[in-house]
């Protein structure tokens, strides 16, 4: 199981950190005040780790030693040969202690309680799951019973409602993480690669108090490794040339963390030496990545887009930490494997961004019902701006954009009974790398809450379907990313029709 | 996966090659209704069904016996894989049929013996369509 990875990361991470402790305590000689503050660090970040996945015991371990080494630095300004030993022997004990089970916590001699509840992650799954099958049995019952006239059926409907929802969302927020829980996780690949590039870095995190579904977050482990890779390979200059360009001297990346209604917006920003669009075109078409001459009518996000296609790398030689591009593309198949997205903005100051948008969790969406050809899908609401009627009869003040692609052609649907010769269409507008676009459909049936299920593999890397919806009257749809309809809808503007992505 | 604990036997009609799976490999038979059809599905995905409240994967048996069964008729049913290959099934369609053998029973001659790498390995390979129906 996944979570499985987030304690092994802990355990390896914690395990370097307590070795890296007892050499300091252990060496022969004193420990002066910088190998101190190195103890201190170490100590804490353990305890950091621990309590982010729960570890409340180990945590409050590492604390005591932590207190241990603040009270010796205060009163007798640094460590005694007994200062020492203990806490060589304390960090010893508590890196045995990092392969344990978590422990049951025992009732004290001072209480008379029972231990509180510990749920394994596998049953918090299996609840979820649960909870997951009652909602859209409700959602179905409620469909098939329509608006009861009596008023006591009526109230008993909303009771049954209001019931499955409330404990939905109650075993929705057990699996939720801080998204703070992912950093000491890659604390030391941070530190490994600012050391083999030869670059001091400091990573931090604003926004901790953002939580998301701990799956969510497992699978986000690895494309944040990547982004945070990338932006040290690629973005933070070694010390002396950041000296002369003025910069400090330490490079700064920071991942921000943040709600946007029912998704997850990470970005991750680096104030190194930035990405210049034009050198992107240039290796993209180098690399046959786009064919034919650089669409002059490309934005600079569109070219900037191009990073995360595979094969790119912006490094002249192929060497083992760019990968040869992997990174970026490797993150965003991940990502859009979760019904997320990434892109690359380029920043008002020096350095560049990279953008993450995932659903917060992994089941429930709010989503608008289209048909389109006899066939009925699922859009997030997040990706839609505005929804336009095409003939305007419908829809905010203003005209809709001028790049339309038609939801039918774009999956190459053929034409089914009664599904042909719509009146006009809806347009949904939604946000592309470059200008707004619409995606075009028959008929918005309405927009629901719908749970939301994984296709799981082969077809969860099947753009652009991010999974499958279960419908209120029953059946299912597929849900989509607007922007993975067809390659040239994300990134080529209709201007540029001598460009095409090669495949 | 050996066939230690028996075979679960497909058996196409007119002569097609049989498929055997592990037994361990394979979970139950569930009738289907509706199947989704997915745009840009690899050939061999003959697309999604909800069974027991869960979209499922339907998988073409022609993606090891190299016969295209056809389109025109909608599966019955789906043999479910079992964990944690539960979001998969191979489409049953009519003329198939399906019968346990035990360990020590010879396999008909020319049967794809399937084991859980294989089909892992199978499914990785398989590339988009590009393309919808």
């Amino acid at each position: 199981m996944k979570t499985e990875r987030l304690e092994r990361a802990f355990r390896e991470e914690a395990a370097r950190h307590l070795q890296a402790v007892r050499q300091t305590l252990e060496r022969d000689g004193a420990v002066d005040d910088e190998g101190l503050t190195e103890v201190f660090r170490r100590l804490h970040s353990v305890k950091g780790m621990a309590a982010s996945i729960g570890r409340s015991a180990l945590a409050e371990q590492a604390h005591r030693l932590e207190e241990r080494v603040e009270r010796a630095r205060a009163e007798r300004g640094g460590l005694t040969a007994e200062d020492r030993a203990e806490l060589a022997a304390g960090s010893r004990d508590l890196a045995a202690r990092l392969g344990e089970a978590a422990p049951v916590p025992q009732p004290s001699a001072a209480e008379d309680r029972l231990p509180p509840a510990r749920v394994p992650d596998e049953r918090l799954d299996r609840l979820f799951d649960l909870a997951l099958g009652l909602s859209t049995a409700q959602q179905r019952l409620e469909h098939r019973l329509g608006l009861p006239s009596d008023g006591e059926l009526l109230a008993l409907r909303d009771g049954i409602s209001a019931a499955v929802r409330d404990l939905r969302r109650e075993i929705m927020e057990l699996r939720l993480l801080p998204v703070r829980s992912l950093l000491p996780l890659l604390e030391g690949a941070v530190r490994r690669w600012s050391q083999e590039r030869g670059v001091r870095v400091q990573v931090s995190l604003r926004g901790d108090g953002v939580r998301a579904d701990r799956r969510m977050l497992e699978r986000l482990l690895d494309p944040l490794g990547h982004l945070l890779r990338n932006a040290i390979v690629h973005g933070i200059e070694p010390a002396a040339e950041r000296e002369q360009q003025g910069k400090p001297v330490v490079g700064t990346v920071r991942v921000t963390a943040r709600r946007e209604q029912d998704l997850l917006l990470l970005q991750v920003s680096d104030d190194g030496r930035g990405v210049d669009p034009e050198e992107v075109l240039q290796r993209a078409a180098e690399r046959g990545l786009i064919a034919g001459p650089s669409p002059r009518g490309l934005s600079a996000e569109a070219a900037l887009d191009l990073l995360t296609r595979e094969g790119m790398s912006r490094l002249d030689a192929a060497d083992g930490l760019a990968g040869r591009g992997v990174g970026l593309s490797a993150a965003r198949a991940e990502i859009e494997r979760l019904g997320g997205s990434l892109r690359l903005r380029r920043r008002s100051g020096p350095g560049l961004t990279a953008e993450v948008r995932v659903p917060l969790g992994l089941a429930v969406l709010d989503a608008f019902l289209v048909q389109t050809r006899g066939r009925t899908f699922a859009v997030p609401v997040g990706a839609v701006r505005e929804v336009h009627r095409e003939d305007g009869s419908e829809g905010p003040r203003g005209s809709p954009p001028e790049r339309v692609l038609d939801l039918a052609e774009g999956l190459g649907l053929d034409g089914r009974e009664g599904g042909s010769g719509a009146a006009a269409r809806c347009l949904l507008v939604v946000e592309t790398a470059g200008a707004p676009a619409a995606l075009a459909v028959e008929r918005v049936l309405s927009r629901a809450e719908v749970v939301v299920r994984p296709l799981g593999p082969p077809l969860e890397s099947v753009p652009p379907w991010t999974g499958a919806a279960l419908l209120p009257w029953g059946g299912l749809a597929l849900v989509l990313d607007p922007l993975r309809v067809t390659p040239t809808a994300r990134a080529i503007p209709a201007d540029a029709a001598s460009a095409t992505m090669a495949e | 996966m050996s066939g230690a604990a028996g075979w679960f036997l497909l058996e196409p009609p007119a002569g097609r090659t049989p498929l055997a799976l592990p037994v361990p490999l394979v979970g139950r038979l569930e009738p289907v209704g509706e199947v989704l059809e997915v745009p840009g599905a690899p050939e061999g995905i003959v697309g999604v069904a909800e069974v027991r409240g869960r979209p499922t994967t339907l998988l073409d048996l022609s993606l090891w016996s190299g016969d295209v069964v056809s389109r025109d008729v909608p599966p019955r049913g789906a043999l479910l894989l079992a964990p944690p290959r539960e979001h998969l099934a191979i489409a049953s369609f009519p003329g198939l049929r399906m019968r346990a053998v035990e360990p020590w029973r010879e396999l008909p001659p020319g049967t794809t013996v399937i084991d859980a790498a294989g089909l892992d390995q199978t499914l990785a390979g398989l590339e988009p369509s590009g393309g919808g129906r």
